[in-house]
Protein backbone atom coordinates (compact mmCIF):
# COMPACT_ATOMS: atom_id res chain seq x y z
CA UNK A 1 0.00 0.00 0.00
CA UNK A 2 1.61 3.09 -0.48
CA UNK A 3 0.97 6.97 0.15
CA UNK A 4 -2.40 7.43 2.16
CA UNK A 5 -4.62 5.47 0.04
CA UNK A 6 -7.31 3.25 1.81
CA UNK A 7 -6.22 0.05 1.96
CA UNK A 8 -9.99 -1.61 0.43
CA UNK A 9 -11.49 -0.26 -2.39
CA UNK A 10 -15.37 0.98 -1.48
CA UNK A 11 -18.12 -0.32 -3.35
CA UNK A 12 -21.55 2.19 -2.98
CA UNK A 13 -24.48 2.49 -4.27
CA UNK A 14 -27.15 5.23 -3.27
CA UNK A 15 -31.08 5.32 -2.96
CA UNK A 16 -32.28 8.38 -3.18
CA UNK A 17 -35.48 9.74 -2.45
CA UNK A 18 -36.69 12.72 -4.00
CA UNK A 19 -40.31 14.90 -3.16
CA UNK A 20 -41.80 15.69 -6.94
CA UNK A 21 -42.66 18.91 -6.88
CA UNK A 22 -46.50 18.55 -7.70
CA UNK A 23 -49.23 20.84 -6.09
CA UNK A 24 -51.36 17.97 -4.16
CA UNK A 25 -50.40 14.51 -2.84
CA UNK A 26 -50.12 11.53 -4.92
CA UNK A 27 -53.24 10.00 -4.23
CA UNK A 28 -55.57 13.00 -2.44
CA UNK A 29 -55.99 16.53 -3.28
CA UNK A 30 -54.47 17.78 -0.31
CA UNK A 31 -51.70 20.67 -0.68
CA UNK A 32 -47.90 18.83 -0.93
CA UNK A 33 -45.79 21.34 -0.17
CA UNK A 34 -45.94 20.13 3.78
CA UNK A 35 -42.88 22.52 5.09
CA UNK A 36 -43.53 24.67 8.01
CA UNK A 37 -47.45 23.85 7.41
CA UNK A 38 -49.37 23.57 10.84
CA UNK A 39 -49.39 20.24 12.19
CA UNK A 40 -52.34 17.87 10.61
CA UNK A 41 -53.78 21.01 8.54
CA UNK A 42 -53.04 19.29 5.24
CA UNK A 43 -54.52 15.53 5.55
CA UNK A 44 -58.00 14.12 4.37
CA UNK A 45 -59.22 10.65 4.66
CA UNK A 46 -56.73 9.43 1.86
CA UNK A 47 -54.00 10.67 3.66
CA UNK A 48 -54.85 9.66 7.10
CA UNK A 49 -55.45 6.00 5.91
CA UNK A 50 -59.42 6.28 7.30
CA UNK A 51 -61.24 3.14 6.49
CA UNK A 52 -62.77 3.78 2.93
CA UNK A 53 -60.66 6.04 1.72
CA UNK A 54 -59.59 5.04 -2.06
CA UNK A 55 -56.41 6.90 -3.96
CA UNK A 56 -56.34 8.19 -7.41
CA UNK A 57 -52.90 8.73 -8.57
CA UNK A 58 -51.98 12.30 -9.00
CA UNK A 59 -51.56 12.76 -13.38
CA UNK A 60 -48.78 15.33 -12.93
CA UNK A 61 -46.62 13.34 -10.44
CA UNK A 62 -46.78 10.08 -13.08
CA UNK A 63 -45.36 12.51 -15.71
CA UNK A 64 -43.24 13.81 -13.35
CA UNK A 65 -41.80 10.14 -12.85
CA UNK A 66 -41.84 9.67 -16.02
CA UNK A 67 -40.09 12.85 -17.27
CA UNK A 68 -37.55 12.14 -14.49
CA UNK A 69 -36.47 8.54 -15.92
CA UNK A 70 -36.52 9.93 -19.44
CA UNK A 71 -33.75 12.65 -18.09
CA UNK A 72 -31.94 9.55 -16.76
CA UNK A 73 -31.87 8.00 -19.66
CA UNK A 74 -34.41 4.93 -18.53
CA UNK A 75 -36.38 2.89 -20.00
CA UNK A 76 -39.88 3.12 -19.81
CA UNK A 77 -42.09 -0.24 -19.67
CA UNK A 78 -45.31 -0.50 -22.03
CA UNK A 79 -46.82 -1.76 -18.13
CA UNK A 80 -46.58 -0.32 -14.78
CA UNK A 81 -48.60 -0.72 -11.64
CA UNK A 82 -48.77 0.04 -7.74
CA UNK A 83 -48.12 -2.26 -5.19
CA UNK A 84 -48.46 -2.28 -1.08
CA UNK A 85 -45.41 -2.62 1.02
CA UNK A 86 -46.71 -4.26 4.54
CA UNK A 87 -44.94 -2.98 7.41
CA UNK A 88 -46.32 -1.14 10.94
CA UNK A 89 -45.06 2.31 12.12
CA UNK A 90 -47.06 4.98 13.13
CA UNK A 91 -45.51 7.31 10.52
CA UNK A 92 -47.54 4.85 8.26
CA UNK A 93 -51.61 5.22 9.22
CA UNK A 94 -52.86 3.30 6.44
CA UNK A 95 -50.21 0.14 7.40
CA UNK A 96 -48.61 -0.19 4.18
CA UNK A 97 -47.04 2.10 1.80
CA UNK A 98 -47.97 2.11 -1.79
CA UNK A 99 -45.02 1.55 -3.82
CA UNK A 100 -43.83 0.05 -6.76
CA UNK A 101 -42.03 -3.74 -6.23
CA UNK A 102 -42.06 -5.39 -9.97
CA UNK A 103 -43.01 -3.26 -12.23
CA UNK A 104 -41.23 0.28 -11.14
CA UNK A 105 -41.92 3.04 -14.10
CA UNK A 106 -38.65 3.40 -14.84
CA UNK A 107 -35.49 0.77 -15.60
CA UNK A 108 -32.03 0.66 -16.73
CA UNK A 109 -30.80 3.95 -16.65
CA UNK A 110 -27.39 5.95 -16.06
CA UNK A 111 -26.16 9.56 -15.44
CA UNK A 112 -22.28 10.39 -16.27
CA UNK A 113 -20.29 11.57 -13.46
CA UNK A 114 -16.50 12.58 -13.48
CA UNK A 115 -14.83 9.99 -12.24
CA UNK A 116 -11.81 10.05 -9.11
CA UNK A 117 -9.47 9.20 -12.17
CA UNK A 118 -10.87 12.56 -13.97
CA UNK A 119 -12.32 10.64 -16.77
CA UNK A 120 -16.46 10.41 -17.65
CA UNK A 121 -17.86 7.64 -15.81
CA UNK A 122 -21.58 6.29 -16.29
CA UNK A 123 -22.93 5.37 -12.69
CA UNK A 124 -26.38 2.40 -13.90
CA UNK A 125 -29.33 3.28 -12.51
CA UNK A 126 -31.61 0.16 -11.78
CA UNK A 127 -34.42 1.68 -11.77
CA UNK A 128 -36.65 4.73 -10.38
CA UNK A 129 -40.37 4.13 -8.77
CA UNK A 130 -43.04 6.08 -7.42
CA UNK A 131 -44.08 5.60 -4.06
CA UNK A 132 -45.62 8.06 -1.66
CA UNK A 133 -43.96 9.14 1.85
CA UNK A 134 -44.63 8.71 5.47
CA UNK A 135 -45.74 11.10 8.25
CA UNK A 136 -43.10 12.35 10.78
CA UNK A 137 -42.74 11.66 13.87
CA UNK A 138 -41.45 13.69 17.37
CA UNK A 139 -39.98 12.48 20.28
CA UNK A 140 -40.59 14.03 23.49
CA UNK A 141 -40.19 12.30 27.31
CA UNK A 142 -43.95 11.02 26.82
CA UNK A 143 -44.19 9.39 23.49
CA UNK A 144 -44.26 10.23 20.14
CA UNK A 145 -46.16 12.65 18.20
CA UNK A 146 -47.16 12.54 14.51
CA UNK A 147 -48.11 15.05 12.05
CA UNK A 148 -49.60 13.47 8.96
CA UNK A 149 -49.17 16.81 6.77
CA UNK A 150 -46.04 15.21 5.43
CA UNK A 151 -48.12 11.36 4.31
CA UNK A 152 -48.29 10.69 0.54
CA UNK A 153 -46.53 13.52 -0.78
CA UNK A 154 -45.07 11.95 -3.95
CA UNK A 155 -41.78 10.34 -3.76
CA UNK A 156 -39.47 9.36 -6.11
CA UNK A 157 -36.93 6.61 -5.01
CA UNK A 158 -33.94 6.47 -7.63
CA UNK A 159 -31.62 3.77 -6.75
CA UNK A 160 -28.15 3.60 -8.23
CA UNK A 161 -26.09 -0.54 -9.26
CA UNK A 162 -22.91 -0.07 -6.67
CA UNK A 163 -20.84 1.71 -9.50
CA UNK A 164 -19.41 4.06 -6.85
CA UNK A 165 -16.46 3.70 -5.93
CA UNK A 166 -15.68 7.27 -3.28
CA UNK A 167 -17.35 9.47 -1.09
CA UNK A 168 -16.57 12.12 -3.56
CA UNK A 169 -17.88 10.26 -6.70
CA UNK A 170 -21.05 9.77 -4.04
CA UNK A 171 -21.28 13.70 -3.93
CA UNK A 172 -20.66 13.91 -7.65
CA UNK A 173 -23.36 11.51 -8.08
CA UNK A 174 -25.91 13.00 -6.03
CA UNK A 175 -24.36 16.60 -7.32
CA UNK A 176 -25.81 15.29 -11.29
CA UNK A 177 -28.81 14.06 -10.00
CA UNK A 178 -29.98 16.85 -8.08
CA UNK A 179 -29.05 19.39 -11.08
CA UNK A 180 -30.76 17.21 -13.61
CA UNK A 181 -34.04 16.82 -11.53
CA UNK A 182 -34.15 20.75 -10.76
CA UNK A 183 -33.49 21.34 -15.01
CA UNK A 184 -35.86 18.93 -15.74
CA UNK A 185 -38.54 20.49 -13.36
CA UNK A 186 -39.35 17.55 -11.67
CA UNK A 187 -38.37 18.39 -7.87
CA UNK A 188 -37.26 21.37 -6.19
CA UNK A 189 -34.81 19.16 -4.00
CA UNK A 190 -34.39 21.18 -0.77
CA UNK A 191 -32.38 19.43 1.29
CA UNK A 192 -33.13 21.59 4.09
CA UNK A 193 -36.64 21.14 3.65
CA UNK A 194 -36.54 17.64 4.12
CA UNK A 195 -37.18 17.38 0.21
CA UNK A 196 -34.87 14.59 -0.32
CA UNK A 197 -33.00 11.61 1.88
CA UNK A 198 -30.24 8.92 0.69
CA UNK A 199 -30.03 5.46 2.19
CA UNK A 200 -26.45 4.35 0.85
CA UNK A 201 -25.04 0.58 0.93
CA UNK A 202 -21.14 0.95 1.27
CA UNK A 203 -18.93 -2.16 1.29
CA UNK A 204 -15.18 -2.80 0.84
CA UNK A 205 -13.67 -5.07 -0.90
CA UNK A 206 -9.81 -5.82 -0.47
CA UNK A 207 -6.55 -8.71 -1.22
CA UNK A 208 -5.99 -11.03 1.96
CA UNK A 209 -3.57 -13.78 1.59
CA UNK A 210 -4.16 -13.74 -2.15
CA UNK A 211 -7.83 -14.25 -2.39
CA UNK A 212 -10.69 -11.22 -2.65
CA UNK A 213 -12.27 -10.38 0.29
CA UNK A 214 -15.77 -8.59 -0.52
CA UNK A 215 -17.77 -8.73 2.96
CA UNK A 216 -21.13 -7.73 3.14
CA UNK A 217 -22.40 -4.31 3.33
CA UNK A 218 -23.62 -2.05 5.43
CA UNK A 219 -27.16 0.34 4.75
CA UNK A 220 -26.83 3.96 6.29
CA UNK A 221 -30.30 5.09 6.17
CA UNK A 222 -32.21 8.39 5.87
CA UNK A 223 -29.20 11.00 5.28
CA UNK A 224 -30.01 13.78 4.80
CA UNK A 225 -27.38 16.18 3.70
CA UNK A 226 -24.69 15.73 1.43
CA UNK A 227 -22.01 16.66 3.99
CA UNK A 228 -23.59 13.65 6.37
CA UNK A 229 -23.56 11.14 3.07
CA UNK A 230 -19.65 12.13 3.32
CA UNK A 231 -18.85 11.57 6.78
CA UNK A 232 -21.32 8.21 6.89
CA UNK A 233 -19.25 6.76 4.22
CA UNK A 234 -15.78 7.40 5.62
CA UNK A 235 -16.54 6.48 9.09
CA UNK A 236 -18.77 3.28 8.24
CA UNK A 237 -16.01 2.22 5.59
CA UNK A 238 -13.11 2.45 8.25
CA UNK A 239 -15.33 0.51 10.90
CA UNK A 240 -16.41 -2.28 8.63
CA UNK A 241 -12.62 -3.02 8.20
CA UNK A 242 -11.38 -2.59 11.87
CA UNK A 243 -14.39 -5.08 12.63
CA UNK A 244 -13.00 -7.19 9.65
CA UNK A 245 -9.53 -6.96 11.12
CA UNK A 246 -10.64 -6.82 14.99
CA UNK A 247 -12.23 -10.37 14.02
CA UNK A 248 -15.90 -9.41 14.50
CA UNK A 249 -18.65 -10.91 13.02
CA UNK A 250 -18.52 -9.18 9.65
CA UNK A 251 -16.10 -12.36 9.06
CA UNK A 252 -18.97 -15.03 9.10
CA UNK A 253 -22.29 -12.56 8.66
CA UNK A 254 -24.02 -13.58 5.67
CA UNK A 255 -26.54 -10.82 5.42
CA UNK A 256 -26.04 -6.76 5.15
CA UNK A 257 -26.34 -4.70 9.07
CA UNK A 258 -28.27 -1.52 8.71
CA UNK A 259 -27.42 1.38 10.54
CA UNK A 260 -28.25 5.28 11.14
CA UNK A 261 -26.04 7.98 11.57
CA UNK A 262 -25.38 10.14 14.48
CA UNK A 263 -24.39 13.71 13.23
CA UNK A 264 -23.94 15.30 16.76
CA UNK A 265 -21.61 12.17 17.35
CA UNK A 266 -20.26 11.63 13.94
CA UNK A 267 -20.68 8.00 13.96
CA UNK A 268 -23.10 5.37 12.79
CA UNK A 269 -25.07 3.23 15.30
CA UNK A 270 -27.08 0.06 14.73
CA UNK A 271 -30.16 0.15 13.47
CA UNK A 272 -33.52 -2.23 14.20
CA UNK A 273 -33.49 -4.51 11.30
CA UNK A 274 -35.67 -3.91 9.13
CA UNK A 275 -37.73 -6.37 7.48
CA UNK A 276 -36.53 -8.88 5.01
CA UNK A 277 -38.43 -8.20 1.26
CA UNK A 278 -40.66 -10.99 2.46
CA UNK A 279 -41.84 -9.78 5.06
CA UNK A 280 -43.00 -6.75 3.70
CA UNK A 281 -45.70 -8.84 1.71
CA UNK A 282 -45.92 -7.16 -1.09
CA UNK A 283 -48.82 -7.67 -3.76
CA UNK A 284 -50.26 -5.48 -6.30
CA UNK A 285 -52.09 -2.79 -4.96
CA UNK A 286 -56.25 -3.55 -5.22
CA UNK A 287 -57.41 0.17 -4.62
CA UNK A 288 -55.57 1.16 -7.91
CA UNK A 289 -55.73 0.06 -11.57
CA UNK A 290 -52.11 -0.44 -13.49
CA UNK A 291 -50.98 1.82 -15.58
CA UNK A 292 -49.81 1.41 -19.05
CA UNK A 293 -47.90 4.92 -20.34
CA UNK A 294 -49.23 5.47 -24.22
CA UNK A 295 -45.97 6.01 -26.91
CA UNK A 296 -47.34 9.42 -27.42
CA UNK A 297 -47.08 10.79 -24.09
CA UNK A 298 -43.95 9.37 -23.40
CA UNK A 299 -43.01 10.87 -26.47
CA UNK A 300 -44.67 14.11 -25.97
CA UNK A 301 -42.60 14.15 -22.30
CA UNK A 302 -39.39 13.25 -23.88
CA UNK A 303 -39.69 16.18 -26.44
CA UNK A 304 -40.75 18.91 -23.96
CA UNK A 305 -37.04 17.65 -21.87
CA UNK A 306 -35.18 20.61 -21.30
CA UNK A 307 -31.27 20.68 -22.68
CA UNK A 308 -29.24 18.89 -19.89
CA UNK A 309 -26.57 20.86 -17.99
CA UNK A 310 -24.03 18.76 -19.15
CA UNK A 311 -24.90 19.31 -22.66
CA UNK A 312 -25.56 23.02 -22.61
CA UNK A 313 -22.66 23.55 -20.91
CA UNK A 314 -20.57 21.77 -23.38
CA UNK A 315 -22.66 23.66 -26.01
CA UNK A 316 -22.04 27.43 -24.26
CA UNK A 317 -18.34 26.34 -24.81
CA UNK A 318 -18.22 25.11 -28.37
CA UNK A 319 -20.62 27.47 -30.00
CA UNK A 320 -20.49 30.68 -27.63
CA UNK A 321 -16.71 30.35 -27.07
CA UNK A 322 -17.41 31.03 -23.62
CA UNK A 323 -14.93 29.87 -20.71
CA UNK A 324 -15.85 26.72 -18.56
CA UNK A 325 -16.53 28.99 -15.74
CA UNK A 326 -18.60 31.23 -17.43
CA UNK A 327 -20.57 28.39 -18.65
CA UNK A 328 -20.82 26.36 -15.45
CA UNK A 329 -22.41 29.71 -13.80
CA UNK A 330 -24.87 30.46 -16.44
CA UNK A 331 -25.92 27.02 -16.23
CA UNK A 332 -26.33 26.24 -12.61
CA UNK A 333 -29.75 27.95 -13.18
CA UNK A 334 -32.07 27.27 -15.85
CA UNK A 335 -33.43 30.76 -15.97
CA UNK A 336 -30.08 32.37 -15.69
CA UNK A 337 -29.29 29.97 -19.02
CA UNK A 338 -32.19 30.44 -20.89
CA UNK A 339 -31.89 34.67 -20.20
CA UNK A 340 -28.25 34.67 -21.55
CA UNK A 341 -29.20 32.96 -24.59
CA UNK A 342 -32.21 35.25 -25.34
CA UNK A 343 -30.00 38.47 -24.75
CA UNK A 344 -27.31 36.82 -27.19
CA UNK A 345 -30.33 36.53 -29.77
CA UNK A 346 -31.60 40.40 -28.78
CA UNK A 347 -28.05 41.40 -29.02
CA UNK A 348 -27.57 39.83 -32.44
CA UNK A 349 -24.31 37.60 -31.54
CA UNK A 350 -21.69 38.96 -29.10
CA UNK A 351 -22.37 36.02 -26.73
CA UNK A 352 -18.90 36.46 -24.79
CA UNK A 353 -20.09 40.37 -24.14
CA UNK A 354 -23.53 39.44 -23.01
CA UNK A 355 -22.03 36.48 -21.21
CA UNK A 356 -20.00 39.26 -19.14
CA UNK A 357 -23.10 41.41 -18.29
CA UNK A 358 -24.97 38.15 -17.08
CA UNK A 359 -22.42 37.00 -14.71
CA UNK A 360 -21.16 40.65 -13.76
CA UNK A 361 -23.48 43.42 -13.16
CA UNK A 362 -26.82 41.04 -13.19
CA UNK A 363 -25.70 38.16 -11.23
CA UNK A 364 -23.95 41.18 -8.80
CA UNK A 365 -27.11 42.75 -8.09
CA UNK A 366 -29.20 39.99 -8.19
CA UNK A 367 -27.46 38.52 -5.66
CA UNK A 368 -27.85 41.75 -3.54
CA UNK A 369 -31.00 42.01 -3.86
CA UNK A 370 -31.57 38.41 -2.92
CA UNK A 371 -33.88 38.27 -6.22
CA UNK A 372 -34.74 35.47 -8.88
CA UNK A 373 -33.69 36.71 -12.24
CA UNK A 374 -37.67 36.03 -13.38
CA UNK A 375 -38.25 38.89 -10.84
CA UNK A 376 -35.73 41.30 -12.75
CA UNK A 377 -36.72 44.70 -14.19
CA UNK A 378 -33.83 44.07 -16.49
CA UNK A 379 -34.81 41.83 -19.73
CA UNK A 380 -32.55 39.76 -21.59
CA UNK A 381 -33.56 42.31 -24.58
CA UNK A 382 -32.54 45.14 -22.25
CA UNK A 383 -29.15 43.53 -22.23
CA UNK A 384 -28.69 42.97 -25.66
CA UNK A 385 -29.35 46.29 -26.65
CA UNK A 386 -26.94 47.44 -23.90
CA UNK A 387 -24.52 45.29 -26.14
CA UNK A 388 -24.81 46.60 -29.25
CA UNK A 389 -24.93 50.50 -28.23
CA UNK A 390 -21.05 50.03 -26.42
CA UNK A 391 -20.48 48.12 -29.56
CA UNK A 392 -21.55 50.76 -32.17
CA UNK A 393 -20.07 53.22 -29.59
CA UNK A 394 -23.27 55.29 -28.82
CA UNK A 395 -22.09 54.59 -25.00
CA UNK A 396 -18.73 53.91 -23.29
CA UNK A 397 -18.09 50.30 -20.98
CA UNK A 398 -18.19 52.94 -18.24
CA UNK A 399 -21.25 54.67 -19.04
CA UNK A 400 -22.91 51.25 -19.77
CA UNK A 401 -22.73 50.31 -16.21
CA UNK A 402 -23.93 53.95 -15.19
CA UNK A 403 -27.02 52.69 -17.35
CA UNK A 404 -27.42 49.72 -15.86
CA UNK A 405 -28.11 50.70 -12.65
CA UNK A 406 -30.75 52.87 -13.77
CA UNK A 407 -31.89 49.83 -15.66
CA UNK A 408 -31.93 47.76 -12.75
CA UNK A 409 -33.78 50.10 -10.70
CA UNK A 410 -36.61 51.82 -12.96
CA UNK A 411 -36.84 48.78 -16.02
CA UNK A 412 -36.34 51.29 -18.40
CA UNK A 413 -35.03 50.46 -22.10
CA UNK A 414 -31.16 51.68 -22.36
CA UNK A 415 -31.22 53.81 -25.25
CA UNK A 416 -34.27 55.53 -22.61
CA UNK A 417 -31.84 55.41 -19.75
CA UNK A 418 -28.79 56.73 -22.36
CA UNK A 419 -31.24 60.13 -23.48
CA UNK A 420 -32.35 61.24 -20.11
CA UNK A 421 -29.24 60.50 -18.45
CA UNK A 422 -27.57 62.41 -20.81
CA UNK A 423 -24.89 59.48 -21.42
CA UNK A 424 -24.20 58.91 -24.94
CA UNK A 425 -20.88 59.42 -25.86
CA UNK A 426 -19.52 62.24 -27.81
CA UNK A 427 -18.10 61.40 -31.51
CA UNK A 428 -18.53 64.45 -32.97
CA UNK A 429 -15.06 65.49 -34.13
CA UNK A 430 -15.82 69.22 -34.53
CA UNK A 431 -16.48 69.42 -30.25
CA UNK A 432 -13.77 66.79 -29.96
CA UNK A 433 -11.39 69.09 -31.95
CA UNK A 434 -12.20 72.10 -29.83
CA UNK A 435 -11.59 69.95 -26.74
CA UNK A 436 -7.96 69.05 -28.22
CA UNK A 437 -6.95 72.73 -29.05
CA UNK A 438 -7.85 73.87 -25.79
CA UNK A 439 -5.99 70.94 -24.09
CA UNK A 440 -2.54 71.33 -26.54
CA UNK A 441 -2.87 75.19 -25.28
CA UNK A 442 -2.68 74.22 -21.95
CA UNK A 443 0.13 71.67 -22.30
CA UNK A 444 3.16 72.99 -23.90
CA UNK A 445 5.04 70.73 -21.99
CA UNK A 446 3.91 67.48 -22.25
CA UNK A 447 3.75 68.13 -26.00
CA UNK A 448 7.01 68.56 -26.21
CA UNK A 449 7.67 65.38 -23.78
CA UNK A 450 5.56 63.82 -26.69
CA UNK A 451 7.74 64.67 -29.71
CA UNK A 452 11.03 64.16 -27.62
CA UNK A 453 10.01 60.21 -28.54
CA UNK A 454 8.22 59.49 -24.86
CA UNK A 455 4.31 58.38 -26.47
CA UNK A 456 3.11 57.03 -23.17
CA UNK A 457 2.17 60.84 -21.95
CA UNK A 458 -0.84 60.66 -24.71
CA UNK A 459 -2.28 58.61 -22.44
CA UNK A 460 -2.32 61.35 -19.96
CA UNK A 461 -3.46 64.23 -22.48
CA UNK A 462 -6.14 62.25 -23.72
CA UNK A 463 -7.36 61.65 -20.18
CA UNK A 464 -7.57 65.90 -20.36
CA UNK A 465 -9.67 65.81 -22.99
CA UNK A 466 -11.97 63.39 -21.05
CA UNK A 467 -11.98 65.31 -18.55
CA UNK A 468 -13.06 68.53 -19.98
CA UNK A 469 -15.72 67.04 -22.24
CA UNK A 470 -17.27 66.06 -18.82
CA UNK A 471 -16.24 62.13 -19.81
CA UNK A 472 -18.31 61.84 -22.98
CA UNK A 473 -16.19 61.52 -25.39
CA UNK A 474 -15.52 58.60 -27.41
CA UNK A 475 -11.69 57.76 -26.58
CA UNK A 476 -11.00 55.98 -29.66
CA UNK A 477 -12.26 59.19 -31.65
CA UNK A 478 -9.97 61.27 -29.16
CA UNK A 479 -6.89 59.36 -29.21
CA UNK A 480 -7.15 59.97 -33.08
CA UNK A 481 -8.00 63.23 -33.32
CA UNK A 482 -5.27 63.98 -30.35
CA UNK A 483 -2.47 62.06 -32.15
CA UNK A 484 -2.99 63.73 -35.70
CA UNK A 485 -2.85 67.88 -33.84
CA UNK A 486 0.69 66.89 -31.60
CA UNK A 487 1.79 63.93 -33.88
CA UNK B 1 -52.83 -31.78 6.42
CA UNK B 2 -50.95 -28.72 8.14
CA UNK B 3 -48.96 -26.51 6.04
CA UNK B 4 -47.75 -24.35 8.86
CA UNK B 5 -46.08 -24.45 11.82
CA UNK B 6 -46.17 -22.42 14.56
CA UNK B 7 -43.27 -20.74 14.13
CA UNK B 8 -44.97 -18.81 10.47
CA UNK B 9 -47.78 -17.89 12.75
CA UNK B 10 -45.06 -16.12 15.99
CA UNK B 11 -42.96 -13.84 12.90
CA UNK B 12 -46.56 -13.03 11.19
CA UNK B 13 -48.07 -12.32 14.85
CA UNK B 14 -44.97 -10.42 15.13
CA UNK B 15 -45.08 -8.47 11.76
CA UNK B 16 -48.18 -7.65 12.85
CA UNK B 17 -47.46 -6.47 16.01
CA UNK B 18 -49.79 -8.57 17.47
CA UNK B 19 -49.44 -10.21 20.67
CA UNK B 20 -50.85 -13.79 20.88
CA UNK B 21 -51.02 -16.43 23.73
CA UNK B 22 -49.56 -19.81 23.40
CA UNK B 23 -53.25 -21.11 23.28
CA UNK B 24 -54.03 -18.46 20.46
CA UNK B 25 -51.09 -19.52 18.74
CA UNK B 26 -52.02 -23.25 18.39
CA UNK B 27 -55.24 -22.17 17.51
CA UNK B 28 -54.67 -20.41 15.01
CA UNK B 29 -51.54 -22.29 13.64
CA UNK B 30 -54.62 -24.62 12.89
CA UNK B 31 -56.75 -22.29 11.38
CA UNK B 32 -54.62 -20.52 9.20
CA UNK B 33 -53.55 -23.73 7.64
CA UNK B 34 -57.17 -25.02 6.65
CA UNK B 35 -57.35 -21.74 5.21
CA UNK B 36 -53.59 -21.84 3.48
CA UNK B 37 -54.75 -25.11 2.04
CA UNK B 38 -57.96 -24.28 0.76
CA UNK B 39 -55.94 -21.30 -1.12
CA UNK B 40 -53.18 -23.71 -2.01
CA UNK B 41 -55.71 -25.83 -5.10
CA UNK B 42 -55.27 -22.75 -6.65
CA UNK B 43 -51.95 -24.59 -7.98
CA UNK B 44 -53.82 -27.25 -9.02
CA UNK B 45 -55.29 -24.53 -12.35
CA UNK B 46 -53.09 -24.73 -15.39
CA UNK B 47 -52.13 -21.06 -15.98
CA UNK B 48 -48.89 -21.51 -18.41
CA UNK B 49 -51.35 -19.83 -20.83
CA UNK B 50 -52.19 -17.07 -18.94
CA UNK B 51 -50.47 -13.65 -19.01
CA UNK B 52 -49.39 -12.23 -15.93
CA UNK B 53 -52.19 -10.45 -14.59
CA UNK B 54 -51.98 -7.35 -11.88
CA UNK B 55 -55.78 -6.28 -11.88
CA UNK B 56 -58.84 -8.15 -13.44
CA UNK B 57 -60.81 -4.82 -13.87
CA UNK B 58 -60.98 -3.51 -17.59
CA UNK B 59 -59.63 -0.53 -17.48
CA UNK B 60 -56.24 1.44 -16.97
CA UNK B 61 -54.75 4.85 -16.25
CA UNK B 62 -57.50 6.19 -14.29
CA UNK B 63 -55.97 9.90 -13.12
CA UNK B 64 -56.87 12.88 -11.38
CA UNK B 65 -55.04 16.28 -11.94
CA UNK B 66 -52.98 18.26 -10.01
CA UNK B 67 -55.23 19.91 -8.03
CA UNK B 68 -55.36 20.98 -4.50
CA UNK B 69 -58.27 20.53 -2.69
CA UNK B 70 -59.46 21.28 1.09
CA UNK B 71 -58.51 19.22 3.31
CA UNK B 72 -60.42 18.33 6.46
CA UNK B 73 -60.81 20.90 9.54
CA UNK B 74 -58.76 20.08 12.65
CA UNK B 75 -61.87 18.90 14.99
CA UNK B 76 -62.65 15.86 11.75
CA UNK B 77 -58.93 15.18 11.76
CA UNK B 78 -59.07 14.15 15.17
CA UNK B 79 -62.59 12.87 15.91
CA UNK B 80 -61.45 8.85 16.20
CA UNK B 81 -57.86 9.46 17.11
CA UNK B 82 -56.64 7.65 20.02
CA UNK B 83 -54.78 9.92 21.47
CA UNK B 84 -54.30 13.96 20.80
CA UNK B 85 -51.73 16.30 22.23
CA UNK B 86 -51.92 20.17 20.62
CA UNK B 87 -52.21 19.47 16.76
CA UNK B 88 -50.90 16.06 17.01
CA UNK B 89 -51.49 12.74 16.90
CA UNK B 90 -50.46 10.85 20.43
CA UNK B 91 -49.10 7.14 20.42
CA UNK B 92 -46.85 5.31 21.80
CA UNK B 93 -43.67 4.97 21.65
CA UNK B 94 -42.19 2.60 19.59
CA UNK B 95 -40.21 0.16 20.99
CA UNK B 96 -37.55 -1.27 19.08
CA UNK B 97 -38.36 -5.10 17.95
CA UNK B 98 -35.81 -7.82 18.07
Amino acid sequence: MTGTAAPYALVIGIECHVELATSSKMFCGCAARWFGAAPNTLVCPVCLGLPGALPVPNRRAIELAMTAGLALHCEVPAHTKFDRKNYLYPDLPKGYQISQYDLPLNTAGWLEIAGDDGRPKRIRITRAHLEEDTGSLHHDGRGTLVDFNRSGVPLLEIVSEPDISSAREALRYLESLREILIFAGVAEFRLEEGGARFDVNVSIRFDEGGETRWPPQSEIKNLNSFRALEEAVAYESARLWDEWHAGGDIRTRRTKVTVGWSPERGRTFPQRQKEEVDDYRYFPEPDLVPLSPAPADVERLRAALPEMPVEQRARFVRDHGLSEYDARVLVSDRALASFFEDAVRAAGGEPKQVANWVTGELLRYLKEGNGAVSAAKVTPAHIGELVRIVKDGTISNTAAKEAFAEMWVSGKAPRDVVESKGLAQVSDEVQIRAAVDAVVAENDQAIATYRAGKPQVLGALVGKVMKRMGGKANPAVVTSVLRERIG
Amino acid sequence: MSTLDRSVVEKVAGLARIELTDEEIERFTAQLSVVLDAVDRLRSVDTSAIPPTASVLPVDNVMREDVVRPSLPLEEVFRNAPGRDGDYFRVQTVLEQR
